[in-house]
C-alpha cells in the first residue's frame, strides 16, 4: 500500500499533503510536524502579527481539512531518523512508519551568532509562531529596539515596530543592504525609505555583543565599539536549512538538501522542497536554495504531481514579495549583482520597478508600490519572448501594455 | 537489572510524556473552544454576522463568523474551496478574489488604493462594480450578513 510521508508542516509539507489529493492520491498520507500549532502561514509574522494584538495566527488550511481529507496530521512530533533501506522512519514518540515516498519539507532556522550576550532575555529570533509570540509580548512593553541585519525579516520587523513608536536601530554589516537579493538601486531606495520612517538605519555595522543587567538585554554593542541602550534586540542575520536529517542519513546536502531536477534527494524515493532543499537552477546559477512562500508552494506542487505519477523537471518562475510598512516590494524572477538595470516609473516617489537585464534580456523586475507591473512582468517572465533591452529601451514602451499581447501565463 | 531499571525509567518518562502530551491537547482544546465558531448567537446575545460563499452551480459556503471577521482569513481557516490568500492578506497577491453580491456592496467601506490597483491583477477579470479582495473586507459594525461569490480560479 502506498504511503507518503511528509516531514515539516510548513508551507511547503501542508502544500504537498494537500496537492496529493488534489491530484487525486488514494494512498495514505502522514504529516510530521515537530511545531504544537496548527499550520499557519509565517509572512505575516513579521508583518501585522508582531505590532498587532490578540489576534491569532493566520492558518495554512481549516482543522477541519487535514480529517476531511484523510491527512494523518502529528503534531508536535519530531522526525529523528530515516531507514533508507527499511524505507521507514521514526519519529520522537517512538512510532516507525514506513513509507514508499518519502518528502522532507524540514524548511530553515535561524543563524546562529556565536557572540556574547545572546542568551540574555529580550534577544529574540523570529522565524516561528512562539518566536512572534514572545517577541509580541517583549514589543508592548519596550520603548527601543535594535535590529541586527537588515534583511528582508528584520526590516518588515522594523518598519512595523516604527509603526507602533519603538525607537528602531538596525545594524547591517554590508554597505547595502540585501545586495545580493536586491538590485543596488532599490537597496539604496529601502535604505532611504527606512531612514525616512525614522529608523536608525546602521551601514557597516555589526553585532559584537550583548550587553545585560541581571539577565535581561540593556545595550547591543557594535563592531565599531558603539553600545546601543535597547530593551530588546531582533537577530535578523539570515537562517540556515535544516538539512540535519537528511545529512544523518547519508543523503548529499550542500546548503540545503540536494535534489535534482525532479525535487528527487540521491535517494529515487525521497523528495526535499521548500527552504531545505537546494536544486538546480538556470544558468548562471548551478544550484538555488529559495526562501519563499512561491518557491515553498511550486516545488510542493511539482512534488505532489511526480508522486501521482507525473513527474516532469520543475521549472518556475522565483515570485518574492515583502511588505514593509508603506514600502510594498514584489519581485519577479531572481536579480543578480553584475545585472544591468533600468529603471522606469515615478523616479522622485516611491512607485517604479527596476529591470534586470541579463546577457541582453529581461531577467528579472523589482517593483515598489507598482503591482501592475509586477503581475506583467510575471507574464512576460514566464513566456517564451524575454524581452530584450532595447525593446524596452523604445519611446513609449510598456511593461504592461506589452503583457497585455501575450497569452495568459500559468 | 541495569537494564531493567533503564527499561522501569524509560516507562515511567513516556508515562509522564504522555501525561504531559494529554494535558497539553486538552487545554489547547479548552483554548479552541473558548473561540466561538459554530455558534449563531455570541455571548451577548447579538445575532453573529453570516458570510455566504456561493461557487459554481448551487454550492454555496456558509460561515456564522465573528464581528471584526476578515473575510479571507474567515474562508481560509473554513476551508471554503477557491479562497487562496497566498499573501496572508497584505493585498498583494490577489487570490482572495471575490465578486460580492449587489445588495450587499453599499454597506461595505470604499476599495483602498492598494486594492483597486490588485483588482486589475486578478486571474478571473474584475467586475468594476462587485469585485474585492475577501482580505480587506471585515464584517462588523454596519456589515452583517454578506454574500459574495468566489471566481473560477485565482491562480
Ligand atoms: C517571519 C517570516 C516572514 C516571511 N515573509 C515572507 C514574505 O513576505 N514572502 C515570502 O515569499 N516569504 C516569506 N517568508 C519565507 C517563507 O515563510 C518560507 O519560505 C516558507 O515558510 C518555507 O516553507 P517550508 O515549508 O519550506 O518551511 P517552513 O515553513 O519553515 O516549515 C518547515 C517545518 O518543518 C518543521 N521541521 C523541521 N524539521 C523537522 C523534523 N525533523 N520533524 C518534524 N518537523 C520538522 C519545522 O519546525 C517547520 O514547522 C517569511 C518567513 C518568515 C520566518
Ligand atoms: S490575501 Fe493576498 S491579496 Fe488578499
Amino acid at each position: 500500500m502506498s504511503h507518503v510521508i511528509i516531514v515539516g508542516a510548513g508551507h511547503a509539507g501542508v502544500q504537498v499533503a494537500s496537492s496529493l489529493r488534489a491530484e487525486g492520491f488514494t494512498g495514505a498520507i502522514t504529516l510530521v510536524g515537530e511545531e504544537h500549532e496548527h499550520p499557519y502561514q509565517r509572512p505575516p509574522l513579521s508583518k501585522d502579527f508582531v505590532a498587532g494584538q490578540d489576534e491569532g495566527p493566520l492558518l495554512l488550511r481549516s482543522e477541519r481539512f487535514f480529517a476531511e481529507n484523510a491527512i494523518d496530521i502529528r503534531r508536535g512530533v519530531q522526525a529523528t531518523h530515516i531507514d533508507r533501506l527499511g524505507r521507514s522512519v521514526a519519529l520522537g514518540n517512538g512510532d516507525v512508519l514506513d513509507y514508499s515516498a518519502l518528502v522532507l519539507a524540514t524548511g530553515a532556522t535561524g543563524r546562529h551568532l556565536p557572540i556574547p550576550g545572546t542568551d540574555l532575555r529580550g534577544v529574540r529570533q523570529l522565524r516561528s509562531l512562539g518566536d512572534a509570540r514572545g517577541l509580541r509580548k517583549d514589543v508592548s512593553k519596550a520603548d527601543s529596539v535594535v535590529v541586527v541585519g537588515a534583511g528582508f525579516i528584520g526590516l518588515e520587523f522594523a518598519a512595523a515596530a516604527r509603526k507602533r513608536g519603538l525607537d528602531v536601530t538596525v545594524l547591517e554589516t554590508a554597505e547595502k543592504p540585501m545586495s545580493r537579493a536586491l538590485t543596488p538601486y532599490m537597496s539604496d531606495h529601502l535604505t532611504r525609505a527606512h531612514r525616512d520612517m525614522g529608523t536608525d538605519l546602521r551601514l557597516g555595522e555589526g553585532l559584537a555583543g550583548v550587553l545585560g543587567h541581571v539577565g535581561t538585554v540593556t545595550a547591543a554593542v557594535g563592531t565599531s565599539g558603539r553600545a546601543y541602550p535597547t530593551d530588546l534586540v531582533l537577530l535578523g542575520i539570515g537562517v540556515v536549512p535544516r538539512d540535519e536529517l537528511a545529512r544523518s542519513a547519508g543523503l548529499p546536502v550542500d546548503n540545503g538538501i540536494v535534489v535534482d531536477q525532479f525535487l528527487r534527494t540521491a535517494d529515487s524515493a525521497i523528495y526535499a522542497v521548500g527552504d531545505c532543499a537546494s536544486f538546480p537552477g538556470d544558468a548562471p546559477y548551478s544550484r538555488l536554495r529559495l526562501e519563499s512562500v512561491q518557491n515553498a508552494n511550486d516545488q510542493a506542487r511539482h512534488v505532489a504531481k511526480a508522486i501521482a505519477g507525473h513527474p516532469a523537471p520543475y521549472a518556475a518562475l522565483p515570485l518574492f514579495w515583502s511588505n514593509q510598512g508603506p514600502l510594498r516590494l514584489q519581485i519577479a524572477g531572481l536579480a543578480m549583482p553584475g545585472d544591468r538595470t533600468g529603471v522606469s516609473g515615478d523616479l522622485s516617489g516611491s512607485r517604479f520597478s527596476v529591470f534586470c537585464f541579463r546577457d541582453g534580456r529581461l531577467a528579472a523586475v523589482e517593483s515598489l508600490n507598482n503591482p501592475k507591473d509586477h503581475i506583467a512582468a510575471r507574464r512576460v517572465l514566464a513566456s517564451q519572448h524575454p524581452l530584450t533591452a532595447e525593446e524596452v529601451a523604445e519611446p513609449g514602451f510598456s511593461l504592461q501594455d506589452h503583457a497585455k499581447h501575450l497569452a495568459p501565463a500559468n | 537489572m541495569l537494564t531493567a531499571s533503564l527499561v522501569l525509567l524509560n516507562n515511567f518518562v513516556r508515562i509522564l510524556f504522555f501525561t504531559w502530551e494529554w494535558l497539553r491537547l486538552t487545554m489547547d482544546r479548552r483554548r479552541a473552544d473558548r473561540v466561538p465558531k459554530k455558534r449563531t448567537v455570541s455571548t451577548r446575545g447579538v445575532p453573529m454576522p453570516k458570510v455566504t460563499f456561493h461557487h459554481a452551480g448551487t454550492r454555496a459556503s456558509v460561515l456564522q463568523v465573528n464581528a471584526g471577521a476578515n473575510l479571507m482569513r474567515a474562508a481560509v481557516h473554513d476551508s471554503v474551496p477557491g479562497i487562496v490568500g497566498e499573501c496572508g492578506g497584505q493585498a498583494m497577491c490577489a487570490t482572495c478574489h471575490v465578486y460580492v453580491r449587489e445588495p450587499y456592496l453599499e454597506a461595505l467601506g470604499s476599495i483602498g488604493e492598494d486594492e483597486d490597483e490588485m483588482l486589475d491583477c486578478t486571474v478571473t477579470p474584475r467586475d468594476q462594480v462587485r469585485s474585492r479582495l475577501a482580505c480587506q473586507i471585515t464584517v462588523g459594525p454596519g456589515v452583517t450578513d454578506i454574500e459574495v461569490d468566489v471566481p473560477e480560479s485565482q491562480v
